[in-house]
């Protein structure tokens, strides 16, 4: 008998509920890449175009989902601290001068997952649920 | 300012390679990209006294200058025209390696549009990128993107730090890219030249008629960004070199050396932003005029309103005999408000105070809206 089945029928239906109501969103790359953790910092470089590369020294790329969707608004707000608004800004800052461009936006999970399964470089976010095989969820630190 | 002529055919030039790359390739490549920034600002001077000396036929003193380099100027009537302006930029990409970077500004005080960008650049590896053309000189840490009202939190970067004669050059620069300690580390060397043709600048002197050179443009720049932090220092010098075409006595010439430090600290909500400056010219007689330069902000995130709270010094130190060094402070209160994901609404209220000024210019107060959008 595991410890788990202690756990209070009321206590166990409230985790659920608190699970439910935050999007599970992860961080994934292809299974091909060898990374399995990074740290807050280097998914923050990676998606604000201050990195190009994984700590292994390989190429690193990171995808956008669409502008508004629940899932890119969390994972800008839990990994890197900030707003739609202010991820904008600093691709403006970016862009209008020369230095880089916002990462390159898919627009279905389903479309999101098969590019980076397909090639090692990429790097992305989705929502837990929509994890497929071909892709490994990246511990973040 | 006009389009320059060399610049035009560097425009052409890479337009063309991207027509014949483009039947080479293929793939993703070749491809691309447009985008675009406008920001309509309007403003006025709030009631002070009238000045009788205009340094140009098209304003009424007293004026408030918010754009040196263009000759953007408010006056005690509210006007759109001082810092209006819309640019759009294509980015044609020929191989994962190589692109070509052209941008165009079209502003109220100039209507005849203003190549800004316009650079091949090249990955030489991973971490090195080369890029010839024309680009911003990146004297301080906001002049590679001044004209993008978006980006920053005050309705235009501090005129006490970003105005100067000339914010281009055409030439080349290297660009490296490393992590060191965690932190992402960017360093860059640049070096060419700038002519500007009846420099609107020199509109601040009552010369219309005189072209300004920078020549031998040489500096680098080190930009590091880790976590809440990012610093920037920079160093640049130039031979700058005035020709007025209707009286000789005025023409000039010297050397210049400026360096500057910015500090941005972005704690989520809260963030600051400073800089300071410094810019040297040596004149051929050894006389020497020293401009310190600095600007402190803070402000607070509130969701979708940004109250920003910035303090700004321009002065001059000199042993040139006869020149009057000019010394002001300002202090200004924005707001902020992001509309959508891509357009921002500001109102700011700026205090100008002169210590040592020009017969046209005069303690201010200065009420600016402004309509901030990228696409």
């Amino acid at each position: 008998m595991s410890l788990r089945t202690f756990i209070p029928v009321q206590t166990a239906s409230l985790l659920i509920a608190c699970a439910a109501a935050q999007a599970q969103v992860v961080v994934i790359v292809s299974t091909k890449n060898p990374v399995t953790k990074l740290t807050t910092e280097m998914v923050s470089q990676i998606f604000l175009g201050q990195s190009t590369t994984f700590y292994t020294g390989w190429k690193a790329e990171p995808l956008d989902l669409a502008e508004g969707s629940p899932a890119r608004n969390e994972f800008y707000a839990k990994f890197l601290g900030k707003s739609a608004a202010q991820v904008k800004a600093h691709w403006s800052k970016q862009s209008f001068s020369g230095k880089g461009s916002a990462p390159a936006v898919v627009s279905s999970d389903a479309d999101l997952i098969k590019k980076v399964a397909e090639n090692p470089k990429y790097i992305a976010y989705v929502d837990k649920a929509s994890v497929d095989a071909g892709v490994k969820v990246i511990t973040i630190q | 300012m006009r389009i320059h002529r060399r610049s035009r055919q560097a425009f052409l030039a890479g337009a063309a390679l991207a027509a014949t790359l483009g039947r080479a390739s293929d793939g993703d490549f070749p491809n691309v990209k447009f985008s675009g920034f406008a920001s309509i600002v309007g403003g006025k001077i709030a009631n002070s006294p009238p000045l009788g000396f205009s340094p140009d036929p098209g304003t009424a003193p007293p004026i408030y200058i918010a754009d040196w380099s263009n000759w953007g100027v408010y006056t005690n009537s509210f006007s759109f025209k001082p810092e209006s302006r819309g640019g759009v930029q294509a980015v044609v990409g020929f191989t994962e390696d190589l692109k070509f970077t052209g941008q165009a500004v079209i502003r109220a005080t100039d209507t005849t549009p203003a190549l800004t960008w316009a650079f091949l650049s090249y990955n030489l590896s991973q971490d090195w990128e080369i890029q010839l053309g024309r680009k911003r000189i990146p004297l301080y840490y906001y002049s590679d993107f001044q004209d993008v009202g978006y980006a920053y939190p005050w309705v235009s970067p501090p005129p006490e730090v970003y105005g100067w004669e000339a914010t281009n050059f055409n030439g080349a620069s290297l660009r490296h890219k490393a992590t060191v300690s965690g932190a992402s580390v960017t360093a860059s060397l640049f070096g060419g030249k700038e002519t500007v043709n009846e420099s609107r600048y020199m509109l601040s002197s009552g010369q219309s008629k005189t072209d300004v050179t920078w020549d031998h443009i040489l500096g680098g720049d080190l930009e590091i960004n880790k976590g809440w932090l990012a610093l920037r220092g920079v160093y640049i010098q130039a031979d700058p070199k005035f020709v007025d075409r209707l009286d000789a006595s005025l023409d000039s010439n010297s050397k210049m050396k400026a360096f500057g430090l910015a500090a941005n600290a972005d704690f989520g909500e809260f963030f600051i932003l400073s800089e300071f400056g410094q810019n040297t010219r040596t004149y051929p007689d050894g006389t020497e005029t020293k401009a310190p330069c600095y600007t402190f902000g803070a402000g607070y995130r509130l969701g979708k309103w940004t109250p920003f709270l910035n303090f700004a010094q321009y002065r001059e130190i000199t042993d040139v005999l006869g020149y009057s060094p000019v010394n002001y402070k300002r202090g200004a209160l924005t707001l902020r408000y992001d509309l959508s994901s891509n357009t921002a609404l500001k109102v700011q209220l700026d205090r100008y105070l002169e210590f040592n000024g020009t017969a046209y210019t005069t303690d201010s107060t200065i009420f600016r809206v402004a309509f901030d959008v990228v696409f």
